[in-house]
């Protein structure tokens, strides 16, 4: 499972939604659709963090707005990109 | 406290009418067990099962003034009924009897409508002026009383519970999917509103005339959060507020019965008891739920409190397994879907209370609204003020809402932040709702339960728009206005307050309501602290009289244990929602996510469960026993029924056409 779908996965598993029976895409906002409540997006950050070995600091939710399901999988995409690069450039300096 | 029921029906049979509105007083006959009277005039009947609280040799009813022009049938009590009626003796009326209905007719008979702007009470009424023919209904200004009315087939029907509509020929219940997906939305039917298709409530604060099978309604007082500003210092205001408290108490002691107290534990019923404690000539009665579930019991805050004033405190333990038994009873009482299971203590703590032979208490109940004591006000300013503060404030007093909730606790304050962030002011997506945002996820998740999709906050964004000043209000104050109109009067007034107390035929006096305590919060709110410090005036107003543990605790909400009582329990009625067949009897319930919402209830870990998940598994729980309760007329599923008897003392009849005058 690649991981847009492990997320697309997350969320329709926890929030009770099928994104195609339902009519949501990539890009609906989870929120305005009654997807996700402050429990289930507190649930939806420990998932990220734990699933993808990220940590989502302060500055990054300044930044990033986590309502869409494209949103989400940017934000990981581009987390695990720098921790990959951080990695290779720890192992360069080693 | 009583109920009343009647109809405008000029078609049904003489001969039938006593019988039909003794059985619709027999179906609300656990409000009024003490006595039952009718009146009965040409096309109309109404009566009164009564509670006698006040004057209870005299005060039968129905009753009328000495001319029998006007007849009156009184639900409620009017706490201001010995100043009132005072004034109406200099202006000649005439009285013969002690009792405050009494009084409600000759104030309505000098003043007409405008005397309900004088009253300082509860009630709802039904007065007939048998010379004009008309018929008006009238409901007290926050709704703490209820008045049902339905029309249809030339005929037009009132009770204060709607079961009482299942006496009237021909009548039958149906669900209406868009009230419910407004009730789900919200958490409880709009103040006009009902689950039931045609059934309406008269609104808190309006008054209707019913002529010639023709309705008028209009609202006679709109709720006012706005005041003056408190010019005084913060000792001054912290007396003023304790003095409009203490004259709120005075008056609602006016009984001819003894009073007794429902103490939580909590800052609110612990001023009552101490205000009551201070007006009693006797040692007063306090009452309270425990649960056996640590993380909802108060029952130490209650003890500290009721040693402290020297009650004879008495307390009910509730188990899971109590909620699960009675859940059915207590639904049946309500006739709304809920959202929590906290209404069914209630509803034993007040078998409990009748059973120690008290039938009238005063409670906490409003003081939250008008002294902004809920986590959701202060969401409410940190959100509104999101982009004035810096990170350090926004975390600070993140950490100051709901502290029973785990997931807003310390270590998920980086989330929040960039949850709340969403819900700022310029992020506003149902117009005229933004404090309840947040909380509405909640609502649209549950609403998913109804196959209709379309907006089910449409009709509260109506209700908002079309609501005179309130476009001109504050945010605190439309989250204040929204409380009041809904939370408060829908759930904690009706289905947790007065619809459980009088199951068991106890009145329930809210002190906090007085129209002059929430002039007083709404001169004060705001004026001397930001809000975050909770109801920071009215702890100084009773500093140094409660103990110490009242004043400093957090607000702990009053809760019950959820969706897990009936997963542990699996009551019978639980295969209304395990069944598919059961599932699809429910009209306007989309089965296939109530499948997966009982799938995962029934098989996630309790701390998995989210609020949202355990609210809508209880929407639907109780909707299916409604559904079998007064759709499907199932007895079964009715609870006991109540061991009142309907005691008819009084049968007054007028009739002119086809029966002849039994007076």
């Amino acid at each position: 499972m690649d991981r847009t779908e492990q997320i697309r996965q997350f969320v329709e598993d926890r929030f009770l939604v099928d994104f195609d029976e339902d009519g949501l895409t990539a890009d609906t906002d989870l929120f305005k659709a009654g997807v996700i409540d402050s429990f289930g997006y507190i649930q939806l950050m420990k998932f990220l963090e734990q699933e993808f070995s990220l940590r989502i600091t302060h500055d990054d939710i300044l930044v990033n707005v986590f309502v869409s399901l494209s949103a989400i999988d940017a934000f990981v995409a581009q987390k695990s990109a720098e921790l990959q690069a951080e990695g290779q450039g720890a192992a360069c300096a080693g | 406290m009583c109920g009343i029921a009647g109809f405008v029906a000029p078609a049904l049979d003489a001969g039938a009418v006593p019988g039909v509105v003794s059985s619709m007083l027999s179906l609300i006959r656990h409000r009024g067990p003490d006595e039952a009277g009718y009146y009965l005039d040409d096309g109309l009947a109404m009566g009164t099962v009564r509670l006698a609280v006040v004057d209870l040799a005299t005060g039968a009813q129905p009753m009328a003034d000495p001319a029998e022009r006007y007849w009156i049938c009184f639900n409620g009590e009017l706490y201001n009924h010995v100043e009132l009626r005072e004034e109406l003796r200099l202006l000649g009326r005439p009285f013969r009897t002690h009792s405050d209905t009494e009084v409600v007719l000759q104030a309505w008979i000098q003043w007409g409508a405008g005397c309900l702007t004088r009253f300082n009470g509860a009630f709802a009424f039904a007065i007939r002026d048998a010379l004009s023919g008309e018929l008006f209904l009238a409901r007290d200004r926050y709704g703490k009383r209820p008045l049902y009315y339905t029309q249809g087939d030339g005929a037009f029907l009132f009770a204060s519970e709607m079961k009482a509509f299942r006496g009237f020929p021909g009548f039958r219940f149906e669900l209406d999917p868009r009230e419910l997906a407004s009730i789900f939305a919200v958490w409880t039917p709009l103040p006009d509103r009902t689950p039931f298709r045609g059934i309406r409530q008269l609104p808190m604060g309006s008054v209707m005339t019913v002529r010639a099978g023709r309705c008028t309604l209009r609202s006679y007082e709109e709720l006012e959060l706005e005041a003056p500003p408190f010019t005084g210092s913060e000792a001054d205001a912290a007396a003023f507020v304790r003095e409009a408290l203490r004259a709120a108490v005075e008056v609602r002691l006016r009984s001819d019965v003894e009073v007794g107290v429902y103490l939580s534990g909590g800052l609110d019923s612990s001023i009552v008891t101490k205000l009551v404690t201070d007006l009693s000539p006797h040692q007063v009665r306090t009452f309270s739920v425990e649960f056996e579930d640590r993380t909802f019991d108060e029952s130490s805050s209650q003890r500290v409190v009721a040693e402290h004033l020297g009650t004879r405190h008495s307390s009910i333990a509730v188990s899971g397994a109590d909620i699960a038994e009675h859940f059915p009873a207590a639904v049946h009482h309500a006739e709304v879907p809920s959202f929590r299971t906290a209404f069914v203590p209630m509803y034993l703590l007040s078998r409990h209370v009748r059973e120690a032979g008290i039938k009238v208490v005063l409670s906490g109940e409003g003081a939250d609204e008008a002294f902004l004591g809920y986590s959701l006000f202060r969401e409410t300013l940190l959100r509104s003020s999101w982009h004035e503060l810096s990170e350090e404030q926004r975390s600070a007093r993140i950490g100051s809402l709901y502290p029973e909730l785990d997931h807003f606790g310390p270590s998920h304050r980086a989330h929040l932040a960039g949850l709340l962030g969403q819900f700022s002011t310029e992020n506003e997506q149902l117009p005229g709702l933004f404090s309840h945002e947040l909380r509405y996820q909640n609502g649209k998740f549950a609403a998913r339960l109804l196959k209709d999709r379309s907006d089910p906050f449409a009709d509260t964004i109506a209700l908002v728009r079309d609501t005179p000043g309130y476009a001109g209000l504050g945010p605190t104050q439309k989250a204040q206005w929204l409380e009041y109109k809904t939370l408060l009067a829908g759930y904690l007034l009706s289905t947790q307050g007065e619809r459980m107390s009088l199951a068991h035929g106890v009145e329930n006096r809210c002190p906090f309501l007085d129209p002059a305590v929430v002039r007083a919060a709404a001169s004060v709110n705001l004026r001397f602290d930001d809000g975050f410090a909770e109801k920071a005036i009215l702890k100084k107003a009773f500093r140094g009289e409660l103990p110490q543990s009242s004043l400093t605790r957090p607000k702990q909400p009053y809760r019950a244990p959820g969706s897990a009582v009936f997963t542990e329990h699996r009551p019978d009625y639980l295969e209304l929602v395990l069944s598919e067949a059961e599932l699809q009897k429910i009209d306007g319930v989309d089965p296939v996510f109530a499948r997966k919402l009982v799938g995962r209830i029934m098989s996630a870990p309790a701390a998995e469960i989210s609020t949202k998940e355990d609210q809508a598994f209880i929407y639907l729980l109780s909707t299916a026993v409604l559904n079998q309760q007064f759709v499907m007329n199932r007895e079964s599923y009715m609870g006991a029924p109540s061991q009142a008897t309907l005691k008819l003392r009084t049968v007054v009849g007028r009739r002119q056409v086809g029966a002849g005058a039994v007076r």
